[in-house]
C-alpha cells in the first residue's frame, strides 16, 4: 500500500473541508462504500493515508537507500535480517506491478487515441 | 519489532511461566537470510527415485525439531530471571563460537540449550519464526 500511495494522489485537505468525502472515502473510520480502495490484489475499507505505518515508510527508505548501494546492517545481503529481505521482495514485486499497470494504461491510452 | 535494524530484540514470557512475579524474561531478536535459508533448507527435504520417471512418487521429509533447535540457536538473544532449579541461581547467557559461511559466528550454548525445557523451547522457535517473518497485514501495509 505505501508504495502505491504516490500513485493515489491523495488530497487529505480536500476531505478535511468535507464530511461526507471523509465518511466516503474512510478518513476516520471504515467506509461505507464496499471496497472503497483497491490496491493490486488488496482492498481497503480506510484511505490509505490513514493507515499506512511508519514501519511502511522505513521499510521504503530503506529500501530506496538499497537501490543506491547502502545496507541497513553491516555485511552483505545475505547477513541483512531474514524479515528486511522478505520486506524487500515484497516492496519489489509491488513496484514491478505498479510499473507494468502503469505502462498497460499508456499502452491503451496510446492505442484508443 | 521493524526487522530493518539487525540489533532489534523483544523481551517475551513464556506462556508456561509458573513464577508470575518473577518470570524469566527471553529476549528474542532477527536472524539474518542466511540462516533462515539454511533452516528452510533443513526443515524439509525431498528424495527422488531418478529411476522411477514423471510419475515416482517424492518422499518429503519434515525436520521440525531440529529446524526449532536451530530457530532458537539463533534467533534467543538474551534472557534474565532464568534460575538453575539445582542451585537457585540464575544462569548466565552464554554463546559459543560456529564455524558458519565462510566465517566464526556466535550462537546459543549448548549448555544452555540444553536447560530449555521442551515446550518452551517448542514456544520461543514459534516466536521467533514470528518475529522474522512479514505478516499478512505488514505485507498488505508495504
Amino acid at each position: 500500500m505505501a508504495v502505491a500511495l504516490p500513485e493515489l494522489n491523495l488530497q487529505c485537505g480536500r476531505c478535511h473541508e468535507n464530511p461526507r468525502l471523509q465518511i466516503e472515502n474512510g478518513c476516520k473510520r471504515d467506509s461505507p462504500v464496499p471496497d472503497r480502495w483497491q490496491i493490486g490484489e488488496y482492498t481497503f475499507q480506510r484511505c490509505p493515508g490513514s493507515i499506512v505505518t511508519r514501519q511502511s515508510y522505513e521499510y521504503i527508505a530503506a529500501y530506496n537507500w538499497r537501490e543506491k548501494g547502502f545496507l541497513p546492517n553491516p555485511g552483505g545481503w545475505m547477513e541483512q535480517p531474514a524479515k528486511f529481505v522478505e520486506a524487500m521482495g515484497i516492496i519489489e514485486r509491488e513496484i514491478t506491478r505498479e510499473s507494468k499497470e502503469r505502462m498497460e494504461e499508456v499502452n491503451r491510452r496510446g492505442r484508443n487515441a | 519489532m521493524k526487522g530493518i535494524n539487525a540489533a532489534e530484540t523483544v523481551e517475551y514470557i513464556s506462556k508456561y511461566e509458573t513464577d508470575k512475579e518473577n518470570p524469566t524474561v527471553w529476549i528474542l531478536g532477527l536472524i539474518d537470510q542466511q540462516t533462515r535459508d539454511r533452516i528452510d533448507d533443513m526443515s524439509t527435504s525431498y528424495e527422488v527415485d531418478p529411476k522411477a520417471g514423471e510419475e515416482g512418487k517424492a518422499k518429503a521429509v519434515f525436520h521440525f525439531n531440529r529446524a526449532r533447535t536451530e530457530l532458537v540457536r539463533a534467533g534467543l538473544k538474551g534472557f534474565r530471571g532464568f534460575i538453575d532449579p539445582k542451585t537457585g541461581q540464575e544462569i548466565e547467557f552464554k554463546t559459543m563460537p560456529t564455524h558458519k559461511f565462510g566465517g566464526v559466528r556466535q550462537i546459543l550454548h549448548d549448555e544452555i540449550l540444553n536447560r530449555i525445557p521442551r515446550d518452551v523451547l517448542k514456544e520461543l522457535a514459534d516466536k521467533i519464526d514470528a518475529l522474522n517473518k512479514m505478516t499478512g497485514q505488514e505485507e498488505k501495509n508495504s
